[in-house]
């Protein structure tokens, strides 16, 4: 098992790297910059990403479990057909990210911008949307059960069902 | 390789930005916008903008076209001999382009409009909005979808599925992700 530790001071930078198929478990990368890395497949188990910013990196199709990215900024990656179990989003900037078959379980996004971010295909089982901007958000046939959306602007998101 | 995503908000749509590490020449895939933040990003990295690349002629990717020729002297490239009344090479299928640092590979994917190219270049596949993540571009009938579809699953998913895709709108993606869950590309032609 890989094991990634964010410096003792000062902030982590991964940049440019393929950590495809990764290991990480327990981590702090709390403030991390993560920009044009590769996580494809990867499994994090209880990392803490808070106030990270996560910048045109791809994970997707990875396993994410009660992993903590409070306040972080994410911008322009791909999380498609990741697990994201017991998870936080809270408070983030979560700007034109791709979140394409996802299979979300008891995870938050509360009070996070969600702005051009689509979640087509989406499994969310008991996930936390209240207080998000969703303009531009996708939901097409997306799978829904007890998402709460409340006091979040969902008239300017698209939930169709079929897309034909 | 430096490489930035920029972001138009008049028009919604995603500009990218290639240049080497070093700096020198660049290449811009559809400038639908020339602002600050692109110009801090050109100037920032000491490179200089000697490439366009139009994915299709519409408004939201070429808007910056203007003023971008006030600034840099660059040759346009695209499926049209002009774009804006700027002259531009007009590029064809299976076109290899060598521009500055970078080999580029023209693919032809009529459907969302005639003139929609897409570019291959280092494992990055600029779609414009032939492709983009869980959709497909939007066409004016039946043929034009057809044909946008068969152009898709011909020409772009035999790519790979690690190409990664720079779409005109939304956030990146995969050829592989877009295989998996893309509603668009079970369709029936």
């Amino acid at each position: 098992m890989h094991r990634l530790l964010a410096p003792a001071a000062g902030r982590a930078r991964l940049e440019d790297l393929d950590l495809a198929g990764v290991t990480v478990a327990d981590a702090d990368l709390s403030g991390a910059l993560v920009s044009g890395c590769r996580f494809t497949g990867a499994t994090f188990v209880g990392v803490r990403f808070a106030e990270a910013s996560i910048l045109l990196s791809f994970l997707d199709r990875a396993t994410f479990r009660t992993c903590d990215f409070t306040g972080a900024t994410i911008h322009n990656s791909v999380f498609a057909g990741s697990l994201l179990e017991e998870c936080l989003f809270s408070d983030c900037d979560i700007v034109q990210d791709s979140f394409l078959g996802i299979h979300a379980v008891r995870t938050v996004f509360n009070h996070s911008n969600l702005y051009g971010s689509r979640f087509i295909g989406a499994l969310l089982s008991d996930v936390g949307m209240r207080d998000c901007n969703l303009t531009r958000a996708r939901f097409d046939a997306a799978h829904r059960k007890g998402v709460d959306f409340r006091a979040s602007n969902t008239n300017e998101a698209s939930f169709l069902e079929a897309l034909s | 390789m430096r490489f930035h995503s920029l972001f138009s908000s008049v028009g919604f749509s995603n500009g990218y930005l290639l240049g080497p590490d070093a700096g020198g020449e660049a290449l811009l895939v559809d400038p639908g916008i020339f602002d600050a933040p692109l110009l801090q990003a050109i100037e920032r990295n000491r490179l200089y903008v000697r490439f366009i690349l139009v994915t299709h002629a519409h408004n939201a990717h070429i808007n910056g076209i203007r003023t971008l020729l006030k600034v840099y002297d660059a040759a346009i490239y695209a499926n049209q001999p002009s774009v804006l009344d700027f002259p531009a090479h007009q590029v064809r299928e299976d076109d290899a382009l060598t521009l500055g640092s970078f080999t580029i590979r023209v693919i032809e994917t009529p459907g969302h409009s005639i003139d929609s190219l897409c570019f291959l270049a280092a494992g990055m596949l600029f779609t414009g909005d032939t492709l983009s993540a869980g959709e497909i571009g939007k066409t004016r009938d039946g043929y034009a979808r057809g044909l946008l579809l068969a152009t898709i699953r011909t020409k772009l998913l035999p790519l790979g599925d690690e190409v990664l895709v720079f779409p005109g709108h939304g956030p990146p993606t995969k050829i592989g992700i877009e295989k998996l869950y893309n509603p668009f590309l079970g369709e029936e032609l």
